[in-house]
Protein backbone atom coordinates (compact mmCIF):
# COMPACT_ATOMS: atom_id res chain seq x y z
CA UNK A 1 0.00 0.00 0.00
CA UNK A 2 1.09 3.51 -0.54
CA UNK A 3 -0.43 6.97 -0.23
CA UNK A 4 -1.21 8.72 -3.46
CA UNK A 5 -0.61 12.17 -2.01
CA UNK A 6 2.54 11.98 0.10
CA UNK A 7 3.92 8.68 -1.20
CA UNK A 8 3.95 7.29 2.31
CA UNK A 9 4.44 3.54 2.59
CA UNK A 10 4.69 3.01 6.35
CA UNK A 11 1.56 1.13 7.48
CA UNK A 12 1.55 2.95 10.81
CA UNK A 13 0.15 6.04 9.10
CA UNK A 14 -2.79 4.22 7.58
CA UNK A 15 -6.17 3.96 9.25
CA UNK A 16 -9.23 2.24 7.91
CA UNK A 17 -12.42 4.16 8.66
CA UNK A 18 -15.75 2.99 7.28
CA UNK A 19 -14.05 0.92 4.60
CA UNK A 20 -11.80 3.71 3.35
CA UNK A 21 -8.09 3.65 3.91
CA UNK A 22 -6.76 7.03 4.93
CA UNK A 23 -3.22 8.27 5.23
CA UNK A 24 -2.89 10.30 8.42
CA UNK A 25 0.55 11.65 7.71
CA UNK A 26 -0.72 14.14 5.15
CA UNK A 27 -4.31 14.46 6.32
CA UNK A 28 -3.89 18.11 7.31
CA UNK A 29 -3.03 18.99 3.70
CA UNK A 30 -6.61 18.30 2.73
CA UNK A 31 -7.30 21.99 2.23
CA UNK A 32 -10.90 23.01 1.92
CA UNK A 33 -11.87 20.09 -0.27
CA UNK A 34 -12.29 17.78 2.66
CA UNK A 35 -12.16 14.71 0.48
CA UNK A 36 -11.00 11.48 1.94
CA UNK A 37 -7.85 10.10 0.46
CA UNK A 38 -7.90 6.63 -0.86
CA UNK A 39 -4.77 4.62 -0.76
CA UNK A 40 -3.47 2.28 -3.42
CA UNK A 41 -4.71 -1.21 -2.96
CA UNK A 42 -5.03 -4.57 -4.63
CA UNK A 43 -7.33 -4.12 -7.59
CA UNK A 44 -9.33 -6.86 -9.16
CA UNK A 45 -9.10 -7.33 -12.88
CA UNK A 46 -11.71 -9.23 -14.78
CA UNK A 47 -11.00 -9.53 -18.47
CA UNK A 48 -13.57 -11.14 -20.74
CA UNK A 49 -10.93 -12.16 -23.30
CA UNK A 50 -7.64 -13.97 -23.50
CA UNK A 51 -4.59 -12.52 -25.18
CA UNK A 52 -2.75 -14.39 -27.88
CA UNK A 53 0.95 -15.04 -27.18
CA UNK A 54 2.07 -12.18 -29.42
CA UNK A 55 -0.42 -9.85 -27.78
CA UNK A 56 0.76 -10.93 -24.37
CA UNK A 57 4.36 -10.08 -25.16
CA UNK A 58 3.31 -6.68 -26.45
CA UNK A 59 1.14 -6.12 -23.40
CA UNK A 60 4.03 -6.81 -21.03
CA UNK A 61 6.32 -4.56 -23.02
CA UNK A 62 3.88 -1.67 -22.88
CA UNK A 63 3.30 -2.09 -19.16
CA UNK A 64 7.01 -2.14 -18.42
CA UNK A 65 7.93 0.76 -20.69
CA UNK A 66 5.07 3.04 -19.64
CA UNK A 67 6.55 3.30 -16.16
CA UNK A 68 9.56 5.12 -17.49
CA UNK A 69 8.91 6.70 -20.85
CA UNK A 70 6.39 7.43 -23.54
CA UNK A 71 5.17 4.51 -25.61
CA UNK A 72 3.81 4.41 -29.11
CA UNK A 73 1.66 1.37 -29.76
CA UNK A 74 1.43 0.88 -33.47
CA UNK A 75 -1.13 -1.79 -34.08
CA UNK A 76 -3.23 -2.56 -37.09
CA UNK A 77 -6.94 -1.88 -36.85
CA UNK A 78 -8.70 -4.56 -34.86
CA UNK A 79 -5.51 -5.78 -33.20
CA UNK A 80 -7.11 -4.99 -29.86
CA UNK A 81 -5.33 -1.86 -28.72
CA UNK A 82 -7.69 -1.48 -25.79
CA UNK A 83 -6.99 -5.02 -24.63
CA UNK A 84 -3.27 -4.39 -24.88
CA UNK A 85 -3.29 -1.48 -22.44
CA UNK A 86 -5.46 -3.23 -19.84
CA UNK A 87 -2.40 -4.62 -18.11
CA UNK A 88 -0.77 -1.20 -18.00
CA UNK A 89 -3.92 0.38 -16.57
CA UNK A 90 -4.13 -2.36 -13.97
CA UNK A 91 -0.55 -1.82 -12.93
CA UNK A 92 -0.98 1.93 -12.55
CA UNK A 93 -4.21 1.53 -10.62
CA UNK A 94 -2.60 -0.97 -8.27
CA UNK A 95 0.04 1.61 -7.46
CA UNK A 96 -2.76 4.01 -6.61
CA UNK A 97 -2.02 6.27 -9.54
CA UNK A 98 -4.50 8.11 -11.68
CA UNK A 99 -4.77 7.18 -15.29
CA UNK A 100 -6.54 8.97 -18.11
CA UNK A 101 -7.78 7.75 -21.44
CA UNK A 102 -8.44 10.47 -24.01
CA UNK A 103 -10.42 9.63 -27.10
CA UNK A 104 -11.56 11.85 -29.93
CA UNK A 105 -15.09 10.56 -30.22
CA UNK A 106 -17.87 10.73 -27.70
CA UNK A 107 -19.47 7.42 -28.66
CA UNK A 108 -16.23 5.60 -28.05
CA UNK A 109 -15.86 7.24 -24.63
CA UNK A 110 -19.20 5.83 -23.52
CA UNK A 111 -18.53 2.41 -25.04
CA UNK A 112 -15.06 2.18 -23.55
CA UNK A 113 -15.88 3.39 -20.05
CA UNK A 114 -18.49 0.67 -19.83
CA UNK A 115 -15.87 -1.90 -20.80
CA UNK A 116 -13.42 -0.57 -18.21
CA UNK A 117 -16.13 -0.71 -15.57
CA UNK A 118 -16.60 -4.39 -16.29
CA UNK A 119 -12.89 -5.10 -16.37
CA UNK A 120 -12.08 -3.30 -13.10
CA UNK A 121 -15.07 -3.89 -10.83
CA UNK A 122 -13.69 -2.13 -7.75
CA UNK A 123 -12.42 0.99 -9.48
CA UNK A 124 -14.19 4.28 -9.83
CA UNK A 125 -14.36 4.89 -13.57
CA UNK A 126 -15.58 8.31 -14.68
CA UNK A 127 -16.54 9.15 -18.20
CA UNK A 128 -16.21 12.82 -19.06
CA UNK A 129 -17.64 14.06 -22.33
CA UNK A 130 -20.40 16.27 -23.57
CA UNK A 131 -23.36 15.65 -21.29
CA UNK A 132 -21.29 13.88 -18.65
CA UNK A 133 -19.23 16.55 -16.96
CA UNK A 134 -20.43 16.40 -13.37
CA UNK A 135 -18.37 13.52 -12.07
CA UNK A 136 -14.78 14.68 -12.49
CA UNK A 137 -12.95 12.60 -9.93
CA UNK A 138 -11.96 9.00 -10.24
CA UNK A 139 -8.95 6.75 -10.55
CA UNK A 140 -9.63 5.96 -14.16
CA UNK A 141 -10.91 8.80 -16.27
CA UNK A 142 -12.17 8.26 -19.79
CA UNK A 143 -12.73 11.54 -21.60
CA UNK A 144 -12.85 13.17 -24.96
CA UNK A 145 -9.75 15.09 -25.96
CA UNK A 146 -11.67 18.32 -25.63
CA UNK A 147 -12.33 17.70 -21.94
CA UNK A 148 -8.66 17.31 -21.04
CA UNK A 149 -8.50 20.94 -19.91
CA UNK A 150 -10.49 19.95 -16.83
CA UNK A 151 -7.62 17.86 -15.49
CA UNK A 152 -4.49 19.95 -15.10
CA UNK A 153 -1.60 17.86 -13.88
CA UNK A 154 -3.90 15.01 -13.01
CA UNK A 155 -2.62 11.91 -14.74
CA UNK A 156 0.35 9.70 -14.01
CA UNK A 157 -0.26 8.14 -17.35
CA UNK A 158 -2.33 9.45 -20.20
CA UNK A 159 -3.42 7.13 -22.97
CA UNK A 160 -4.11 9.05 -26.15
CA UNK A 161 -6.15 7.13 -28.64
CA UNK A 162 -5.32 7.98 -32.23
CA UNK A 163 -3.40 11.22 -31.82
CA UNK A 164 -2.94 11.29 -35.59
CA UNK A 165 -6.61 11.88 -36.27
CA UNK A 166 -9.03 14.76 -36.22
CA UNK A 167 -9.45 16.68 -33.92
CA UNK A 168 -6.11 16.08 -32.26
CA UNK A 169 -3.96 16.22 -35.34
CA UNK A 170 -2.35 19.60 -35.78
CA UNK A 171 -4.44 21.19 -33.04
CA UNK A 172 -2.05 23.09 -30.78
CA UNK A 173 -4.69 23.79 -28.15
CA UNK A 174 -5.47 20.11 -27.63
CA UNK A 175 -1.78 19.24 -27.68
CA UNK A 176 -1.29 21.83 -24.95
CA UNK A 177 -4.15 20.40 -22.87
CA UNK A 178 -2.67 16.95 -23.04
CA UNK A 179 0.79 18.13 -22.00
CA UNK A 180 -0.66 20.04 -19.03
CA UNK A 181 -2.94 17.18 -18.02
CA UNK A 182 -0.24 14.54 -17.92
CA UNK A 183 2.50 14.65 -15.31
CA UNK A 184 3.77 11.18 -16.16
CA UNK A 185 4.10 9.24 -19.35
CA UNK A 186 2.05 9.13 -22.52
CA UNK A 187 0.85 6.06 -24.34
CA UNK A 188 -0.11 6.75 -27.94
CA UNK A 189 -2.37 4.20 -29.57
CA UNK A 190 -2.49 4.39 -33.30
CA UNK A 191 -2.83 2.31 -36.41
CA UNK A 192 -1.42 5.05 -38.56
CA UNK A 193 1.08 7.16 -36.60
CA UNK A 194 1.93 10.46 -38.27
CA UNK A 195 5.38 11.78 -38.98
CA UNK A 196 5.63 13.66 -35.69
CA UNK A 197 5.19 10.50 -33.66
CA UNK A 198 7.55 8.48 -35.82
CA UNK A 199 10.15 11.23 -35.40
CA UNK A 200 9.82 10.88 -31.65
CA UNK A 201 10.56 7.18 -31.96
CA UNK A 202 13.54 7.96 -34.16
CA UNK A 203 14.90 10.41 -31.61
CA UNK A 204 14.51 7.68 -29.01
CA UNK A 205 12.10 9.74 -26.91
CA UNK A 206 9.45 7.14 -27.27
CA UNK A 207 9.33 3.36 -27.26
CA UNK A 208 7.69 1.65 -30.20
CA UNK A 209 5.58 -1.46 -29.75
CA UNK A 210 4.38 -2.84 -33.04
CA UNK A 211 1.66 -5.39 -33.71
CA UNK A 212 0.89 -6.33 -37.27
CA UNK A 213 -1.45 -9.18 -36.64
CA UNK A 214 -5.03 -9.34 -35.59
CA UNK A 215 -5.83 -11.75 -32.73
CA UNK A 216 -7.52 -14.21 -35.09
CA UNK A 217 -4.34 -14.34 -37.13
CA UNK A 218 -5.80 -13.76 -40.57
CA UNK A 219 -4.61 -10.90 -42.72
CA UNK A 220 -6.16 -7.48 -43.02
CA UNK A 221 -8.53 -7.25 -45.96
CA UNK A 222 -6.91 -5.40 -48.84
CA UNK A 223 -9.25 -2.87 -50.44
CA UNK A 224 -10.55 -3.50 -53.90
CA UNK A 225 -9.94 -0.48 -56.12
CA UNK A 226 -12.31 0.65 -58.83
CA UNK A 227 -11.24 3.65 -60.86
CA UNK A 228 -14.05 5.04 -63.01
CA UNK A 229 -15.48 8.40 -63.93
CA UNK A 230 -17.79 9.85 -61.27
CA UNK A 231 -20.77 9.15 -63.47
CA UNK A 232 -20.64 5.41 -62.84
CA UNK A 233 -19.99 5.48 -59.09
CA UNK A 234 -23.58 5.16 -58.02
CA UNK A 235 -24.24 2.34 -60.44
CA UNK A 236 -21.22 0.39 -59.23
CA UNK A 237 -22.22 1.04 -55.65
CA UNK A 238 -25.70 -0.23 -56.37
CA UNK A 239 -24.45 -3.49 -57.87
CA UNK A 240 -21.94 -3.87 -55.02
CA UNK A 241 -24.75 -3.44 -52.52
CA UNK A 242 -26.79 -6.14 -54.21
CA UNK A 243 -23.88 -8.53 -54.57
CA UNK A 244 -22.17 -8.42 -51.15
CA UNK A 245 -23.59 -9.64 -47.91
CA UNK A 246 -24.99 -7.32 -45.29
CA UNK A 247 -24.51 -5.39 -43.04
CA UNK A 248 -22.81 -2.76 -45.13
CA UNK A 249 -21.31 0.59 -44.29
CA UNK A 250 -20.99 3.15 -47.06
CA UNK A 251 -18.58 5.98 -46.38
CA UNK A 252 -19.00 9.29 -48.16
CA UNK A 253 -16.81 12.39 -47.82
CA UNK A 254 -19.40 15.07 -47.11
CA UNK A 255 -22.62 15.43 -45.15
CA UNK A 256 -24.34 16.77 -48.24
CA UNK A 257 -23.45 13.67 -50.23
CA UNK A 258 -24.51 11.43 -47.38
CA UNK A 259 -27.94 12.99 -47.31
CA UNK A 260 -28.37 12.83 -51.06
CA UNK A 261 -27.26 9.23 -51.26
CA UNK A 262 -29.50 8.28 -48.34
CA UNK A 263 -32.44 9.82 -50.14
CA UNK A 264 -31.62 8.02 -53.37
CA UNK A 265 -31.25 4.55 -51.85
CA UNK A 266 -33.81 5.14 -49.07
CA UNK A 267 -31.25 4.39 -46.37
CA UNK A 268 -30.44 5.92 -43.02
CA UNK A 269 -27.43 8.18 -42.76
CA UNK A 270 -25.15 8.96 -39.85
CA UNK A 271 -23.36 12.29 -39.93
CA UNK A 272 -22.35 14.77 -37.28
CA UNK A 273 -25.61 16.58 -38.06
CA UNK A 274 -27.99 13.70 -37.61
CA UNK A 275 -29.84 13.73 -34.32
CA UNK A 276 -30.49 10.13 -33.37
CA UNK A 277 -27.00 8.73 -33.94
CA UNK A 278 -27.08 6.48 -30.90
CA UNK A 279 -30.46 5.00 -31.79
CA UNK A 280 -29.45 4.40 -35.42
CA UNK A 281 -26.20 2.74 -34.39
CA UNK A 282 -28.02 0.55 -31.90
CA UNK A 283 -30.39 -0.61 -34.59
CA UNK A 284 -27.49 -1.19 -36.98
CA UNK A 285 -25.63 -3.34 -34.44
CA UNK A 286 -28.82 -5.24 -33.65
CA UNK A 287 -29.25 -6.04 -37.33
CA UNK A 288 -32.46 -4.12 -37.92
CA UNK A 289 -30.72 -1.87 -40.41
CA UNK A 290 -28.87 -3.64 -43.20
CA UNK A 291 -27.13 -0.71 -44.81
CA UNK A 292 -25.92 2.56 -43.40
CA UNK A 293 -24.49 5.64 -45.05
CA UNK A 294 -22.02 7.60 -42.99
CA UNK A 295 -19.31 10.22 -43.08
CA UNK A 296 -15.98 9.87 -41.29
CA UNK A 297 -17.72 10.06 -37.88
CA UNK A 298 -17.77 6.27 -37.84
CA UNK A 299 -14.28 5.85 -39.19
CA UNK A 300 -12.58 5.08 -35.88
CA UNK A 301 -12.97 3.14 -32.70
CA UNK A 302 -16.27 1.42 -33.30
CA UNK A 303 -16.71 -2.28 -33.87
CA UNK A 304 -19.53 -3.82 -35.89
CA UNK A 305 -19.47 -7.55 -36.45
CA UNK A 306 -19.48 -8.98 -40.00
CA UNK A 307 -19.54 -5.54 -41.63
CA UNK A 308 -18.59 -4.84 -45.30
CA UNK A 309 -17.36 -1.44 -46.32
CA UNK A 310 -17.52 0.75 -49.43
CA UNK A 311 -15.95 4.18 -49.81
CA UNK A 312 -17.45 6.63 -52.30
CA UNK A 313 -15.08 9.25 -53.77
CA UNK A 314 -12.05 7.81 -52.02
CA UNK A 315 -9.97 10.49 -53.74
CA UNK A 316 -11.67 13.27 -51.79
CA UNK A 317 -9.38 15.34 -49.53
CA UNK A 318 -11.00 14.17 -46.29
CA UNK A 319 -9.86 10.63 -46.99
CA UNK A 320 -6.14 10.69 -46.30
CA UNK A 321 -4.04 7.57 -45.87
CA UNK A 322 -4.72 7.13 -42.16
CA UNK A 323 -8.41 7.68 -42.60
CA UNK A 324 -8.62 5.09 -45.38
CA UNK A 325 -6.58 2.60 -43.37
CA UNK A 326 -8.95 3.06 -40.47
CA UNK A 327 -11.98 2.58 -42.67
CA UNK A 328 -10.63 -0.65 -44.10
CA UNK A 329 -9.90 -1.65 -40.53
CA UNK A 330 -13.61 -1.75 -39.71
CA UNK A 331 -13.85 -5.01 -41.64
CA UNK A 332 -13.27 -8.46 -40.19
CA UNK A 333 -12.86 -7.46 -36.57
CA UNK A 334 -14.74 -10.32 -34.96
CA UNK A 335 -13.00 -13.54 -34.05
CA UNK A 336 -15.44 -15.88 -35.80
CA UNK A 337 -15.61 -13.95 -39.06
CA UNK A 338 -12.23 -12.49 -39.98
CA UNK A 339 -12.94 -12.01 -43.69
CA UNK A 340 -14.69 -9.13 -45.38
CA UNK A 341 -14.76 -6.84 -48.36
CA UNK A 342 -13.57 -3.28 -48.79
CA UNK A 343 -14.29 -1.27 -51.91
CA UNK A 344 -12.76 2.08 -52.87
CA UNK A 345 -14.51 4.03 -55.63
CA UNK A 346 -12.62 6.97 -57.12
CA UNK A 347 -11.84 8.66 -60.39
CA UNK A 348 -8.24 9.64 -59.72
CA UNK A 349 -5.71 7.76 -57.64
CA UNK A 350 -4.34 9.92 -54.83
CA UNK A 351 -1.30 9.64 -52.59
CA UNK A 352 -3.60 8.68 -49.76
CA UNK A 353 -5.03 5.67 -51.54
CA UNK A 354 -1.60 4.52 -52.64
CA UNK A 355 -0.14 4.84 -49.15
CA UNK A 356 -3.10 3.10 -47.56
CA UNK A 357 -2.72 0.09 -49.86
CA UNK A 358 1.03 0.00 -49.27
CA UNK A 359 0.61 0.19 -45.49
CA UNK A 360 -1.89 -2.65 -45.41
CA UNK A 361 0.20 -4.85 -47.68
CA UNK A 362 3.33 -4.12 -45.63
CA UNK A 363 1.55 -4.99 -42.40
CA UNK A 364 0.21 -8.20 -43.90
CA UNK A 365 3.65 -9.16 -45.15
CA UNK A 366 5.35 -8.60 -41.79
CA UNK A 367 2.63 -10.37 -39.80
CA UNK B 1 -10.24 -2.79 11.68
CA UNK B 2 -10.46 0.58 13.34
CA UNK B 3 -10.75 -1.09 16.73
CA UNK B 4 -7.80 -3.32 16.09
CA UNK B 5 -5.74 -0.37 15.10
CA UNK B 6 -6.47 1.32 18.42
CA UNK B 7 -5.55 -1.66 20.53
CA UNK B 8 -2.23 -2.29 18.94
CA UNK B 9 -1.36 1.37 18.79
CA UNK B 10 2.17 2.03 19.99
CA UNK B 11 2.78 5.48 18.55
CA UNK B 12 1.51 8.99 19.11
CA UNK B 13 -1.63 9.95 17.18
CA UNK B 14 -0.26 13.41 16.44
CA UNK B 15 3.49 13.20 15.84
CA UNK B 16 3.72 9.41 15.19
CA UNK B 17 6.65 9.22 17.59
CA UNK B 18 7.03 6.60 20.32
CA UNK B 19 4.27 6.88 22.90
CA UNK B 20 6.77 7.13 25.73
CA UNK B 21 8.54 10.16 24.28
CA UNK B 22 8.71 13.13 26.64
CA UNK B 23 6.74 11.49 29.43
CA UNK B 24 7.51 11.85 33.11
CA UNK B 25 8.14 8.70 35.14
CA UNK B 26 4.73 8.96 36.81
CA UNK B 27 2.94 9.40 33.51
CA UNK B 28 4.88 6.53 32.04
CA UNK B 29 3.81 4.07 34.70
CA UNK B 30 0.42 5.31 35.75
CA UNK B 31 -1.20 7.30 32.99
CA UNK B 32 -2.06 5.67 29.75
CA UNK B 33 -2.46 7.96 26.79
CA UNK B 34 -2.88 7.87 23.02
CA UNK B 35 -0.47 10.71 22.33
CA UNK B 36 3.11 11.15 23.46
CA UNK B 37 4.20 13.31 26.38
CA UNK B 38 5.59 16.01 24.12
CA UNK B 39 2.31 16.47 22.29
CA UNK B 40 0.32 16.28 25.51
CA UNK B 41 2.41 19.06 27.02
CA UNK B 42 1.46 21.31 24.13
CA UNK B 43 -2.15 21.21 25.25
CA UNK B 44 -2.95 23.57 28.09
CA UNK B 45 -5.28 21.97 30.60
CA UNK B 46 -7.89 24.14 32.24
CA UNK B 47 -10.08 21.73 34.21
CA UNK B 48 -12.22 24.32 35.94
CA UNK B 49 -15.60 25.92 35.76
CA UNK B 50 -15.89 29.00 33.59
CA UNK B 51 -18.69 31.49 33.87
CA UNK B 52 -20.24 31.82 30.43
CA UNK B 53 -23.04 34.36 30.34
CA UNK B 54 -24.26 33.17 33.71
CA UNK B 55 -23.84 29.51 32.81
CA UNK B 56 -21.28 27.31 34.52
CA UNK B 57 -19.29 25.45 31.88
CA UNK B 58 -16.63 22.92 32.74
CA UNK B 59 -13.69 23.31 30.38
CA UNK B 60 -10.99 20.70 29.87
CA UNK B 61 -8.48 22.71 27.84
CA UNK B 62 -7.76 26.26 26.81
CA UNK B 63 -8.56 27.03 23.21
CA UNK B 64 -5.05 28.00 22.17
CA UNK B 65 -3.10 27.53 19.00
CA UNK B 66 -2.43 23.84 19.52
CA UNK B 67 -6.08 23.17 20.25
CA UNK B 68 -7.24 25.11 17.21
CA UNK B 69 -4.82 23.22 14.95
CA UNK B 70 -5.99 19.89 16.29
CA UNK B 71 -9.65 20.89 16.01
CA UNK B 72 -9.03 21.96 12.43
CA UNK B 73 -7.40 18.67 11.58
CA UNK B 74 -10.17 16.76 13.31
CA UNK B 75 -13.16 18.66 11.97
CA UNK B 76 -12.09 20.13 8.64
CA UNK B 77 -9.62 17.48 7.49
CA UNK B 78 -11.91 14.70 8.73
CA UNK B 79 -9.31 12.98 10.89
CA UNK B 80 -11.71 10.84 12.87
CA UNK B 81 -8.97 8.96 14.68
CA UNK B 82 -7.91 12.14 16.44
CA UNK B 83 -11.13 12.17 18.48
CA UNK B 84 -9.54 9.97 21.13
CA UNK B 85 -6.79 12.38 22.09
CA UNK B 86 -9.15 15.00 23.53
CA UNK B 87 -10.68 13.06 26.41
CA UNK B 88 -8.45 10.03 26.81
CA UNK B 89 -6.33 10.80 29.92
CA UNK B 90 -9.36 12.07 31.82
CA UNK B 91 -11.88 9.47 30.70
CA UNK B 92 -12.10 7.62 34.01
CA UNK B 93 -12.57 10.80 36.01
CA UNK B 94 -15.18 12.17 33.63
CA UNK B 95 -17.14 8.91 33.59
CA UNK B 96 -17.29 8.98 37.38
CA UNK B 97 -18.15 12.65 37.55
CA UNK B 98 -21.03 12.49 35.08
CA UNK B 99 -22.43 9.09 36.02
CA UNK B 100 -26.16 8.81 35.35
CA UNK B 101 -26.33 11.84 33.09
CA UNK B 102 -27.83 11.92 29.61
CA UNK B 103 -25.65 13.44 26.92
CA UNK B 104 -27.15 16.19 24.80
CA UNK B 105 -24.98 17.33 21.93
CA UNK B 106 -24.67 20.91 20.81
CA UNK B 107 -25.80 20.53 17.20
CA UNK B 108 -23.79 21.10 14.08
CA UNK B 109 -25.36 21.61 10.67
CA UNK B 110 -26.54 18.38 9.07
CA UNK B 111 -24.69 19.11 5.82
CA UNK B 112 -21.42 19.42 7.72
CA UNK B 113 -21.94 16.11 9.45
CA UNK B 114 -22.79 14.42 6.19
CA UNK B 115 -19.74 15.87 4.49
CA UNK B 116 -17.52 14.61 7.31
CA UNK B 117 -19.16 11.23 7.55
CA UNK B 118 -19.16 11.44 11.34
CA UNK B 119 -20.65 13.67 14.01
CA UNK B 120 -17.72 15.64 15.40
CA UNK B 121 -19.00 16.18 18.95
CA UNK B 122 -20.71 12.81 19.22
CA UNK B 123 -17.56 10.92 18.28
CA UNK B 124 -15.50 12.66 20.97
CA UNK B 125 -17.99 12.13 23.78
CA UNK B 126 -19.21 8.67 22.83
CA UNK B 127 -16.30 7.30 24.86
CA UNK B 128 -18.00 8.45 28.04
CA UNK B 129 -20.46 5.57 27.49
CA UNK B 130 -23.44 7.71 28.43
CA UNK B 131 -26.84 7.51 26.72
CA UNK B 132 -26.94 10.10 23.93
CA UNK B 133 -30.03 12.14 23.19
CA UNK B 134 -29.71 14.04 19.93
CA UNK B 135 -32.66 16.35 20.44
CA UNK B 136 -31.24 19.63 19.18
CA UNK B 137 -30.85 20.66 15.56
CA UNK B 138 -29.45 23.61 13.66
CA UNK B 139 -30.99 24.73 10.37
CA UNK B 140 -28.24 26.15 8.29
CA UNK B 141 -24.52 26.18 8.33
CA UNK B 142 -23.80 29.61 9.70
CA UNK B 143 -20.10 30.22 9.87
CA UNK B 144 -19.63 31.35 13.40
CA UNK B 145 -16.02 32.33 13.33
CA UNK B 146 -16.60 34.72 10.44
CA UNK B 147 -19.73 36.37 11.72
CA UNK B 148 -19.38 39.32 14.04
CA UNK B 149 -20.30 39.16 17.73
CA UNK B 150 -23.65 40.84 17.17
CA UNK B 151 -24.74 38.23 14.66
CA UNK B 152 -23.48 35.47 16.88
CA UNK B 153 -26.06 36.20 19.51
CA UNK B 154 -28.82 35.57 17.02
CA UNK B 155 -27.81 31.91 16.83
CA UNK B 156 -30.68 31.05 19.13
CA UNK B 157 -33.09 31.65 16.25
CA UNK B 158 -31.49 28.83 14.25
CA UNK B 159 -31.61 26.21 17.00
CA UNK B 160 -34.55 23.92 17.46
CA UNK B 161 -35.54 21.44 20.11
CA UNK B 162 -37.49 18.33 19.25
CA UNK B 163 -38.61 15.25 21.21
CA UNK B 164 -38.81 17.37 24.38
CA UNK B 165 -40.70 14.64 26.20
CA UNK B 166 -37.67 12.43 26.37
CA UNK B 167 -35.81 15.15 28.25
CA UNK B 168 -38.25 15.37 31.13
CA UNK B 169 -36.73 14.44 34.45
CA UNK B 170 -33.28 13.74 32.99
CA UNK B 171 -29.98 14.98 34.34
CA UNK B 172 -28.64 16.53 31.19
CA UNK B 173 -24.98 16.92 30.32
CA UNK B 174 -24.66 19.42 27.52
CA UNK B 175 -21.43 18.93 25.58
CA UNK B 176 -19.57 20.85 22.89
CA UNK B 177 -16.09 20.83 21.39
CA UNK B 178 -15.26 24.54 21.39
CA UNK B 179 -16.79 27.28 23.51
CA UNK B 180 -15.71 30.67 22.15
CA UNK B 181 -18.29 33.21 23.23
CA UNK B 182 -20.62 30.71 24.79
CA UNK B 183 -23.68 31.99 22.96
CA UNK B 184 -24.44 28.62 21.35
CA UNK B 185 -24.01 26.80 24.64
CA UNK B 186 -26.23 29.36 26.37
CA UNK B 187 -28.92 29.17 23.70
CA UNK B 188 -28.98 25.37 23.90
CA UNK B 189 -29.18 25.45 27.68
CA UNK B 190 -32.08 27.90 27.51
CA UNK B 191 -33.96 25.56 25.19
CA UNK B 192 -33.44 22.53 27.42
CA UNK B 193 -33.90 24.21 30.80
CA UNK B 194 -37.72 24.06 30.99
CA UNK B 195 -37.74 20.27 30.54
CA UNK B 196 -34.63 18.80 32.18
CA UNK B 197 -34.22 18.10 35.85
CA UNK B 198 -30.72 19.54 35.90
CA UNK B 199 -28.16 20.80 33.46
CA UNK B 200 -24.39 20.51 33.50
CA UNK B 201 -22.16 21.82 30.72
CA UNK B 202 -18.91 20.39 29.45
CA UNK B 203 -16.71 21.72 26.72
CA UNK B 204 -13.45 20.30 25.43
CA UNK B 205 -11.90 23.70 25.03
CA UNK B 206 -12.72 27.14 26.29
CA UNK B 207 -11.58 30.41 24.81
CA UNK B 208 -8.99 32.28 26.91
CA UNK B 209 -11.17 35.40 26.99
CA UNK B 210 -13.82 33.58 28.98
CA UNK B 211 -11.19 32.17 31.27
CA UNK B 212 -9.62 35.55 31.98
CA UNK B 213 -12.91 37.17 32.81
CA UNK B 214 -13.45 34.50 35.42
CA UNK B 215 -9.98 34.78 36.85
CA UNK B 216 -9.93 38.53 37.32
CA UNK B 217 -13.44 39.11 38.55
Amino acid sequence: MHCTRCDCQDPKYFVVIRGLTICRRCISYNGNEGNVLSVGNEIEIDLPFELTPSQQIASHRIAAAAQKRDVLVKAVCGAGKTELVMETIHRFLTEGKTIGVAIARRQVVLQLSERFRQAFPGVQVSEVCEGHTKQLSGQLIVCTTHQLFRFPNAFDCLILDEPDAFPFKGNDVLHGFSRIACRGTFIYLSATPDRELLMKVKKNECELVEINQRPHGSALPVPQLIQLPKLFHRLILFTWMRRTRTPQLIFVPTIDQAERLAKLFRLKSVTSHSEDIEETLRQFTAGNLKRLICTTVLERGLTFAHVQVAVMSADHVVFDASSLTQISGRVGRSMDDPSGEVLFLFDAKTKGIRRCINDIKKANASA
Amino acid sequence: MHQRHQKGQRFCLICFDELSAGKSMIDLWLREDVICGKCRSRFHPFNRMADVMGLQVYGLYQYDEMMSTMMHQYKECHDETLSRCFLYPQLKRLRKRYKGCTLVLVPSAIEKTEERGFHAVKTIFSELNLPILDCLSKDSDIKQSTSNPLVRHTIAAHLHLHSENELIGKDVLLVDDVCTTGSTMKACADLILPYAASIQCLSVSIHPLLIKSKRFL
